[in-house]
């Protein structure tokens, strides 16, 4: 009761029985007394907080911390922070991995030129890119989205890296990424339509973005105009679609780690 | 309540994927959490560890998080356990406590913002009754420190500490109490105290 009485959580009756209470009993009576002094000595603590430069940062070092304890956990998701700091020296994994899938393709391409007809070798390439952008009946709409992320950021990832100071024009195969870019637009709207679910609204607003870049893509006169290809990356890096990809993707990733929960529950101490 | 409800629907777009939402319950609740975990470990580096913990924990536990349960009693219950817990691995360890340079900072800044007009004597006393309530504050054990400091200085009541850390109100009021007795005792027995003491009233 004196706890409650200290910190004004006491009813009215209650507080009167106690008042009565500790009239009558002087061991009472020194307990509350020394314990009020206690409360108000107590409250004259001043926090030392850290300034607010502290907390407007606190997000990005704790995004750091979660992109590196996942690779100790998982090897995955590494790059968080180098894109979302922009780092363009040091590119992650998955930036290797695209451009090693893209470089198979690119060689792929190349050698099917010289071995078949290019008539023959664009029908393919239709065919496949259908089969590609055809709808898993089966798989959920979220899966079918990242999916759809997952082959939209091949193209992306081979226009936002293309060098023109570096590299050929022509080894950017633009007819094929526009090819399999107008197939990927085509697909874009039904996808947004089943992405009703309110939560499922990033990995919408991804989509639309998506689509805006690969009919941008799409749509590029030659190979050789550098000036439309420099626009297109601008557009990849003012919407950030590279960071949102790879949020989405880590997103994904990262439900593997329900299991991880269950160590929760033992490290109580209440 | 409305914030309640907006809780429960950040919850619902983190499990469907959605870091965005993660990232906002992140900011709404970060200072709180941080200063929980502060006032427990009583270290700044300590406490930004501890949170990001919590955090952390509640990321990857959160797709088992009951949809009927409050989200912000969940994350002050990992948040005290999880001060704790660092708390007992820091005793496990040989540590000297040496109060930092970042730390003296904090401290001086919070002083002179609480009290700018007060001359260098008077801001020394302070600084040396703020010294003696730490130091006090630490002499409690964990349990009786967190119970303590969320009614003291986190404006919890003590039916909500028993919710959050699944209690009853009685082991509340009892850690309560045995912390005040404590904590008295420990100001009593400080060398300084008459001294800061009267010079402060």
């Amino acid at each position: 009761m004196i706890v409650e009485a200290l910190y004004g959580e006491l009813a009215l009756e209650e507080n009167s029985i106690l008042e009565k209470h500790l009239k009558e009993c002087a061991s009472c009576r020194k307990d509350y007394e020394e314990m009020a002094a206690t409360v108000k000595t107590m409250s004259r603590r001043i926090r030392s907080e850290p300034d607010a430069e502290f907390f407007e940062g606190y997000w990005d070092r704790l995004a750091e911390r979660m992109d590196k304890e996942r690779v100790i956990h998982t090897t995955a998701a590494k790059g968080w922070k180098s894109v979302m700091f922009g780092s363009q020296k040091v590119f992650p994994r998955w930036a290797y991995q695209a451009a090693a899938s893209i470089l198979l393709v690119v060689v792929g391409i190349f050698l099917g030129r010289t071995l078949f007809t290019p008539d023959r070798v664009m029908q393919e390439q239709v065919t496949m890119a259908k089969a590609v952008s055809e709808p898993a009946t089966q798989v959920n709409v979220s899966q079918r989205a990242l999916d759809y992320i997952q082959r939209s950021k091949l193209i992306v990832l081979a226009i936002a890296n293309f060098d023109p100071e570096s590299q050929d024009p022509y080894a950017l195969n633009l007819p094929y990424q526009q090819q399999i870019s107008k197939e990927l637009v085509q697909e874009a709207s039904s996808l947004k339509e089943e992405l009703d679910d309110r939560r499922q609204h990033r990995l919408q607003e991804l989509v639309s973005d998506l689509e805006v870049i690969l009919l941008q893509i799409a749509n590029l006169e030659e190979e050789s105009d550098m000036s439309a290809i420099e626009l297109v990356q601008d557009g990849v890096k003012s919407r950030g679609i590279l960071f949102k990809i790879h949020l989405a993707q880590f997103n994904d990733g990262s439900k593997v780690h329900s299991e991880d929960s269950r160590a929760l529950d033992k490290s109580k101490s209440f | 309540m409305a914030k309640e409800e907006n809780d429960t629907r950040l919850v619902e777009r983190v499990c469907a994927g959605d870091i965005y939402a993660f990232q906002e319950i992140v900011e709404r609740y970060k200072k709180k959490i941080y200063c929980i975990a502060y006032d427990i470990v009583g270290d700044h580096h300590e406490a930004e560890d501890v949170s990001q913990e919590v955090f952390i924990k509640m990321y990857r536990a959160l797709v088992r998080f009951r949809k009927d349960a409050k989200m912000s009693s969940w994350l002050y219950q990992i948040t005290v356990n999880s001060a704790i817990d660092s708390i007992r691995k820091k005793k496990a360890r040989p540590h000297i406590h040496v109060e930092d340079i970042e730390q003296v900072s904090f401290r001086e800044r919070s002083l002179e913002s609480a009290s700018p007009e007060a001359n260098p004597e008077r801001r020394a006393v302070s600084s040396l009754m703020q010294h003696h309530i730490d130091q006090a504050l630490h002499k409690i054990t964990p349990q009786e420190r967190a119970v303590f400091v969320m009614r003291h200085y986190n404006e919890f009541k003590i039916k909500e500490i028993a919710d959050v850390l699944e209690v009853s109100s009685g082991t509340v009021k009892s850690l309560l109490f045995r912390a005040l007795k404590k904590l008295r005792k420990e100001l009593s027995s400080s060398q300084g105290r008459h001294r800061w003491e009267a010079e402060y009233e």
